[in-house]
């Protein structure tokens, strides 16, 4: 439990509106505004007076510029003005209409049924082209998402593939029984990886810790964030068990073990 | 035109430009365009850039609603985030030595004669119960996005006073607005 006055006057809210944090500290902030009620409040009625004092300095901008900004923009209803499904049937039947003279001096009869069948294809397929081309946008965010999702998948399979790895779940203790936190550990190249499978968000100027037990002995493996991403810790020559405790921002010497929230024995 | 009643609230808004509506847009661009362009005019102090600007940051926000979350905060931060940045990185390429920002707030204020609108004078009121300094330390940081360290420099006082009488600027602030 954090002492959320304390928080509130510390005057990190306001430096999270100017910008003026760390990553980690900003994460702290949305992770803490969803726990607590109280810093949700404050920091949205102080984002509300930065909002008042811009609207106390309104400036009109030109007529013209939201024509302008409009014009580059893509909404649902251009598109769907084009879209294929919205030409109705009747549109073909009144250019076989317009088109029947000509092809009548041919005497070609059979073609018009091509002529209209073509230039319905040619409506379509312009309408799907700027159809698609307006998804295109959409795809390719969501493409770019799917690239990081696979890279992290990738690493995972790499990971699972090393035969030396070793995959050691770390379970929560009675502090914390729902948490779990997964170490991978090669012993022949002595990496250590970490992912946060579920940890709750440390308190302000708190930070996770990595451990390795050596003969009983802990040994230092490196702070950690709390986030869904594989994260490099230090180098484990050896160790019997890993262990995680909740120490002050950048680390402890040695842990505190009364702030131990989840641990692992390496299967031998 | 002034505050107007919403018409939406934040959620559905957003929800409505997530789905690409035009009327959305519209609205959002009636209700927020004023204030992100004071905003920008006090920071970049060209009325041609922060045209320019503008545009950028309402292309912006169309593009990336998807990752405003509603959860986070008000939308209007959002949006000021974003323009902040679009400034600071007009500004960082633009004109590496800026910038005496004493006299934006001057030259924007000869020009806000011009522009400003009725209604925005009770707002007017209410800021200008604050100190000068306090007013150039909000601009500076929450608007111009100058860190801690840049506005000390810029304004040769200590750090730690910046730190200080920032924050406490906005507080002062949101006890005026009685928010």
């Amino acid at each position: 439990m954090i002492d959320i006055k304390a928080y509130i006057e510390s005057g990190i809210l306001e430096d999270y509106l100017s910008g003026n944090v760390t990553d980690q500290e900003r994460r702290e902030v949305d992770c803490l505004s969803k726990i607590y009620p109280e810093i949700k409040t404050e920091l949205n009625q102080l984002s509300e007076a930065v909002e008042r004092y811009a609207f106390a300095h309104r400036v009109a901008p030109p007529a013209g510029l939201k024509d302008k900004i409009m014009a580059q923009l893509e909404f649902a209803d251009d598109v769907k003005e084009v879209s294929v499904n919205d030409f109705p049937a009747n549109k073909a039947t009144e250019e076989e209409a317009d088109e029947t003279p000509v092809y009548k001096l041919d005497s070609r009869q059979p073609s018009f049924q091509w002529g209209w069948v073509a230039a319905a294809s040619i409506a379509a397929l312009i309408g799907s082209a700027v159809y698609f081309n307006a998804r295109l946008d959409t795809l390719n965010t969501s493409l770019a998402q799917q690239n990081v999702e696979l890279s992290q998948k990738n690493e995972l399979i790499a990971n699972l593939n090393n035969a030396d790895n070793q995959f050691v779940t770390l379970k929560g203790v009675d502090k914390s029984p729902n948490s779990a936190v997964r170490v991978v550990w090669n012993p022949k190249t002595q990496e250590v990886q970490l992912n946060v499978l579920s940890l709750p968000a440390p308190a302000a100027g708190k930070q996770y810790q990595l451990w390795g037990l050596v003969g009983g002995k802990p040994v230092d493996l490196g702070v950690f964030d709390v986030n869904g991403v594989m994260q490099k810790m230090k180098n484990a020559p050896q160790a019997e068990a890993f262990a995680v405790t909740l120490e002050k921002s950048g680390g402890s010497p040695t842990p505190t073990l009364s702030e131990m929230y989840v641990m692992g024995k390496v299967s031998s | 035109m002034g505050l107007k009643l919403p018409k939406y609230d934040e959620g559905e808004l957003v929800e409505m430009l997530r789905q690409q509506d035009r009327k959305a847009f519209s609205y959002l661009y009636d209700n927020y365009s004023d204030a992100l362009y004071g905003v920008v005019l006090k920071v970049v102090r060209s009325e041609e850039t922060a045209q320019d600007l503008l545009q950028e940051i309402f292309v912006k926000i169309w593009k990336n609603i998807a990752q405003y979350d509603v959860g986070k905060g008000r939308l209007f931060t959002w949006m000021l985030n974003i323009a902040r940045n679009t400034s600071i990185d007009y500004l960082r390429v633009n004109r590496p030595e800026i910038q005496d920002i004493e006299s934006a707030v001057y030259w924007v204020e000869e020009h806000q004669e011009i522009y400003n609108e009725l209604d925005a004078k009770e707002l007017r009121e209410v800021v200008s119960q604050l100190k000068p300094e306090q007013q150039t330390l909000i601009e500076m940081v929450y608007w111009g996005g100058y860190t801690h360290e840049e506005t000390a420099q810029r304004l040769e006082m200590p750090l730690g006073t910046v730190k200080t009488r920032v924050r406490s600027a906005l507080r002062d602030l949101r006890k005026y607005f009685g928010t």
